[in-house]
């Protein structure tokens, strides 16, 4: 096995600026 | 380099000999030998470890890491180059939901010409100079029982925007039953490309909360826009699930499979708790059995119940990521039916939040919504958790005692990041 393997480089801020907001229709909230 | 202090270790479900490596920073996942790890966590060199640097989880530096994540939201805050507001046209809705975080402020409220008329100009002038994108989630009580605003204030942000060389795009925020292919047709020239709709469990549980305003099931009806709209935008599908209710939302799974609905038809699929309004002073209602506060007990089980349902039935679920809460985020608000501007569209109608109305502008409202609330807790600023927490969701907190202090997501974090990772390595139940 390689020694370090990734397997998600997971997100920079950039695309947290971009994504979007938390609420959901009827019941928001930021539990996923 | 140094091993990121933003890190947890997981056992490999698989592989004894080797660990998982998680970054609450970034949420990069990394495979590794625990003599590899050993060696990070001594500060030595590894041989391919040059990808770590990448992914947030080797640093230069632990100083200036931990000032970077205090400094997270400012960064989001300059990075962002889209002004994203909630509508809210109106209080007039054709269900009568159980839960309802609107309850009896509903009815026949609704914005009137004159407001519909200066919005645009009131959000282009919101723009800070990165701007280039402008989006509006339209939102009731049922926003297509608004086309007609819908479109005087979509067309004129169209006109405006072009002028201004910005793009525009809106998102309806609806329950579903009205969503038509002649009418998705007829909104889609003034820029909707998404739609958000809920399907709180199969038909027997979905009926019971969301019923019509006379008391008829709505769940067909949805289900079959859903379908017949599909491909023609972005359609999200949301859940809200009690404690009782959760248990049989794979039968929804179930549902939509059998109506021919997949991943490949429907943009996001995922479910969230009901928030439970608690507080004496808030609208009562006589539902019961939703969430209070991200603490109890029942949740994580639900949480990681609702995520493998997802993955077994080929659904893509949403990962752990940095979601910041719109009250600490400056170029997202929401504007009211009256014109009066709130920081988060779940607590309109409150008089204390009102922050300003597009008439006069906008107010400092960083004490009255208590921005970036962590700040004030030691604990917050040096929890591994901060940026997947952002101290907790306002609302539910407001509900619960009318503060916008933190409501902490560590208990739950630790009760199910765990087996959130494992579930993304594992993927389906064999």
């Amino acid at each position: 096995m390689k020694k370090i393997v990734i397997v998600k480089k997971g997100v920079t801020v950039k695309e947290v600026a971009k994504s979007e907001n938390c609420c959901t229709e009827g019941s928001p909230g930021k539990i996923r | 380099m140094l091993l990121s202090r933003y890190h947890k270790t997981f056992s490999h479900p698989e592989d004894p000999s080797a660990l998982l490596l998680f970054s609450t920073r970034t949420t990069a996942l990394v495979v590794l030998d625990h003599a590899t790890y050993a060696a990070l966590e001594r500060g030595e060199t590894v041989e391919g470890s040059e990808g770590l640097v990448e992914c947030g989880l080797l640093v230069s530096d632990h100083g200036r890491e931990r000032e970077e994540v205090l400094h997270y939201l400012d960064e989001v805050n300059r990075l962002s180059d889209r002004l994203s507001v909630a509508v809210v046209l109106g209080m007039r809705c054709n269900f009568a939901c159980t839960y309802c975080y609107e309850g009896d402020s509903k009815g026949a409220f609704d914005m009137d010409p004159a407001t519909a008329q200066r919005l645009p100009d009131f959000l282009l002038d919101q723009c800070s100079p990165g701007c280039k994108r402008i989006g509006i989630d339209f939102y009731g009580g049922e926003p297509l029982l608004y086309r007609e605003q819908i479109k005087t204030i979509a067309g004129g942000m169209q006109e405006l925007c072009s002028k201004a060389g910005l793009t525009f795009d809106f998102a309806l925020v609806s329950n579903g039953s009205l969503l038509r292919p002649e009418l998705v047709d007829e909104l889609l020239p003034f820029g909707l490309v998404t739609a958000k709709i809920t399907l709180d469990g199969p038909a027997a549980t979905h009926d019971r909360f969301r019923p019509f305003t006379n008391g008829g099931p709505s769940f067909a009806t949805v289900l079959k826009n859903i379908r017949d709209c599909a491909g023609r935008l972005t359609i999200n599908v949301g859940g809200n699930y009690t404690k009782e209710s959760y248990p049989r939302f794979p039968e929804l799974l179930d549902e939509l499979k059998g109506a021919g609905l997949g991943p490949e038809h429907i943009g996001r699929l995922g479910f969230t708790p009901v928030i439970q309004p608690e507080h004496e002073q808030l609208a009562p209602l006589s539902f019961h059995g939703g969430c209070q506060s991200v603490s109890e007990p029942w949740l994580p089980e639900a949480a990681i119940f609702l995520r493998q349902q997802l993955l077994n039935y080929g659904w893509d679920p949403e990962g752990v990521t940095p979601t910041p809460c719109m009250v600490d985020r400056n170029n997202t608000f929401t504007i009211h039916y009256d014109g009066n501007i709130y920081q988060c569209p779940a607590l309109i109608g409150q008089e204390e939040l009102v922050c300003g109305d597009i008439h006069k502008g906008m107010e400092d409202y960083s004490k009255q919504y208590q921005v970036k609330n962590w700040q004030g807790h030691k604990a917050c600023c040096d929890c591994l958790y901060l940026l997947l927490c952002f101290g907790g969701c306002r609302f539910m907190k407001y509900r619960k005692d009318l503060t916008m202090d933190i409501d902490c997501k560590k208990d739950f974090l630790d009760a199910t990041l765990e087996s959130f990772i494992l579930q993304d390595i594992v993927g389906a139940e064999k």
